[in-house]
């Protein structure tokens, strides 16, 4: 059973590194109440895997996993099952929204688009790619090969030239 | 633009998102004071009684195997039908295995295709129906023997004739359709007509996705 320390060092972990769950929530997710759920159910989720945390990862890389696997979970949910939160009074977790409308720009918006315009693996990919994941952690993330994943990165980045290059044709990607 | 532009603007994006999530300690507490268990744990206690179901039926035709094990007509239908319910048994077992093995911290291709695998159980039953159906007498000839002892069979030597051929001419389109039945046929038209008329679109669309992240593994999608 955790602990309390076993908290603090849960909460001060995720507060260092709760830029990341933002991130996939906004890119899994296209309403705001599906951003706190998804959020939570990632915190949730964490949580109930932190016990067995190997700290032979760091802890963002060990995140991601968690939080992306959630968070396809969740974007392949079927709407009513979506909605079955553990604490229907209280909120496990909250967003301050208006942060990342000051965030979002045009050419963000341009990203953005793409980004949730791709598939669910090339989506994860491409966001381990943007904050600068090396291949080998992104593959480990994904579980396919270095290869593998310089190949995706390679047609990702491709699409991203035809999409840019004539923004009037939209990519649906493969789903 | 550029791809390093776009990297500068996620960068910019992820520098600007402070303080915008905040977490409920008392919460997170309530978790661990009640010792949450897995949203899957409901659907893997109906995997668990679905096999306490099958084992019920098997030991309940293994005794009537035993009791009429000189009739061979009685004694292959239970042995059909014990097969029958062997196979549904391992097909819930193989579920639950699955469920055993869910960790959201392992890889994302692993956990991916062991969550969809839990979604299309009800596809395991439609293909099992298929292997089912040539051996549809089974089941009235040892219900009627069990519940009154009467021997259906005794309507006659034509009729039971008929009965057989209809089953042995039913056995190797049955068994080839259940064998083409399964996700890596998915992209058939037929199988995905079929599949979706009988268990439902979210099935197949499940199935394409296992079928994709198997591609992807594989460095073929």
């Amino acid at each position: 059973m955790q602990t309390k320390p076993a908290t603090t060092a849960f909460l001060e972990l995720i507060q260092q590194n709760k830029r990341i769950i933002f991130k996939i929530c906004h890119a899994y997710c296209k309403d705001r109440r599906e951003h706190e759920d998804l959020a939570q159910e990632i915190v949730y989720e964490t949580w109930r895997s932190f016990g067995s945390y190997d700290k032979g990862y760091r802890f963002s890389t060990w995140l991601y996993r968690i939080a992306l696997n959630v968070a396809i979970s969740y974007y392949r949910k079927e709407e009513k099952y979506k909605h079955i939160i553990p604490f229907p009074e209280e909120h496990l977790v909250e967003f301050a929204e208006e942060k990342e409308g000051q965030a979002a720009s045009e050419r963000f918006s341009l990203l953005r688009d793409f980004i949730q315009s791709l598939n669910e693996i090339d989506r994860s990919i491409m966001m381990l790619y943007l904050d600068e994941y090396a291949y080998r952690e992104i593959a480990v993330i994904i579980g396919i090969s270095e290869t593998n994943v310089a190949t995706r990165i390679g047609r990702i980045k491709e699409k991203m030239r035809t999409r840019f290059s004539n923004p009037s044709k939209p990519d649906h990607g493969t789903e | 633009m550029e791809l390093n532009e776009f990297k500068n603007i996620w960068q910019q994006y992820d520098n600007k998102l402070e303080s915008s999530l905040k977490l409920n300690q008392r919460c997170l507490e309530m978790i661990q004071a009640q010792k949450t268990r897995s949203k899957l744990a409901p659907l893997m206690r109906i995997r668990v009684f679905e096999m306490i179901a099958h084992a019920v039926a098997i030991w309940w035709l293994a005794g009537f195997l035993l009791r009429y094990y000189a009739e061979w007509k009685f004694a292959l239908s239970a042995v059909v039908l014990i097969g029958f319910f062997i196979l549904s048994f391992i097909t819930c077992l193989k579920q639950v295995i699955i469920f055993r093995r869910i960790d959201y911290s392992d890889d994302i291709i692993t956990i991916q295709s062991a969550m969809v695998m839990l979604q299309t159980h009800n596809a395991d039953y439609v293909r099992l129906g298929f292997l089912w159906i040539p051996t549809y007498m089974a089941y009235p000839l040892i219900f009627f023997k069990a519940v009154g002892g009467i021997d259906i069979s005794q309507v006659g030597a034509d009729w039971w004739m008929a009965q057989l051929i209809f089953s042995g001419l039913l056995l190797f389109p049955c068994l080839w359709i259940y064998r083409q039945l399964n996700y890596r046929n998915i992209h058939k038209p037929w199988v995905n007509k079929w599949l979706q008329a009988l268990s439902g679109k979210h099935i197949t669309n499940a199935m394409r996705f296992v079928r994709e992240m198997e591609s992807i593994k594989q460095g073929m999608a």
